[in-house]
């Protein structure tokens, strides 16, 4: 039996807000607040955040249980334990660095008629910025072509991953019955997208691992990819990417 | 480094449980760290220490197959747990 440890590797310095990030933040009233494992002791960015009167909402993603904390993989309306956080808030606050945690926050809220602004806060370079739907606009762009690609596409390749947080075979298995289409199942663990073009009578691929794959990689796949749930429910995922 | 590895931790229970093959697993901005984390490991333990030279995209990307190996213990750096609904996304 082989046994496992996770160590999430806590970032050990206190984090700050600086005071000019303070004064950008004093327009909201109220403000969710996410960061990424490492960051996720934030006590010192509560008491300023209160000091300056914004009430602080907290909540995190359903794939995991650390306060605040969010994944990539945390990228749909339904995908935290509040379900009402984008609509309540004013603004949110991400703690960390880099774009694939924020990305999701912009993911979550593609169907809310009101987009909330999201501001990341890198602790490392003490720099804020703000993120909004225009930084996701070229995938989002691609990836409605690619479901109407879907829709007309007689043979599909359905990518199965054997990581164990990424195998959803069962919902493999479930698009194979339910579609009127050849459909071909494929297994790897890390899917190397030029493999795509070895199978060249595959006119669209269907991506059931990380549901980022369908998202951050279709700018560089040689064939059309989508994501799973919008396989199986192609009508709705159109309305949700209009 | 400004982030906690808890060496001790895991030399403690390596020690404790008597492992023998470790494989560490990092994320790519902490893969750096296995040139320093391996030998002080393997001297404080005396068991024999692996890097896992591919993709650690999250706690759903943990290594399989490794138990082939007889690896004891896999240390997966930069993630907590991961909670999967098995029904799907």
């Amino acid at each position: 039996m082989t046994d496992y440890m996770l160590i999430p590797g806590y970032y050990e310095k206190e984090i700050n807000l600086p005071d000019k990030v303070l004064k950008d933040l004093s327009k909201y009233k109220k403000i969710a607040l996410f960061a990424a494992v490492q960051f996720t002791n934030l006590d010192k960015i509560i008491n300023q955040l209160k000091q300056i009167k914004i009430e602080i909402l907290t909540t995190h993603g359903k794939r995991t249980s650390g306060k605040y904390q969010l994944l990539g993989c945390d990228c749909f309306k339904d995908s935290f334990e509040d379900k009402k956080v984008f609509d309540k808030a004013d603004a949110i606050l991400y703690i960390g660095d880099g774009l694939f945690h924020p990305n999701a926050l912009l993911l979550a809220q593609i169907s809310n008629t009101k987009k909330k602004p999201i501001l990341l806060f890198d602790p490392l370079s003490n720099q804020i910025k703000t993120i909004d739907q225009n930084t996701i606009s070229k995938n989002l762009t691609k990836y409605k072509s690619y479901l109407m690609k879907f829709l007309n596409a007689e043979k599909i390749g359905i990518l199965v991953s054997t990581k164990p947080g990424q195998q959803y075979l069962k919902s493999a298995l479930e698009l194979k019955k339910q579609i009127d289409k050849e459909c071909y199942l494929f297994i790897d663990d890390t899917f190397n997208f030029q493999n795509m073009e070895n199978f060249h009578f595959v006119d669209v691929w269907v991506n059931t691992a990380c549901p980022r794959i369908g998202f951050d990689d279709i700018l560089n796949t040689p064939k059309p990819l989508i994501n799973i749930t919008d396989a199986l429910d192609p009508e709705k995922a159109l309305k949700k990417f209009s | 480094m400004s982030y906690d590895l808890e060496e001790q931790n895991i030399i403690k229970k390596i020690n404790e449980k008597g492992y023998q093959r470790i494989l560490l697993q990092l994320p790519e901005g902490l893969k750096p760290e296995a040139e320093s984390l391996v030998p002080r490991i393997e001297k404080e333990t005396g068991a024999s220490i692996f890097v896992w030279f591919g993709t650690n995209f999250g706690a759903c990307d943990l290594p399989v197959g490794v138990k082939n190996l007889n690896i004891d213990l896999v240390v997966a750096f930069g993630h907590n747990r991961y909670i999967k609904d098995p029904k799907g996304w």
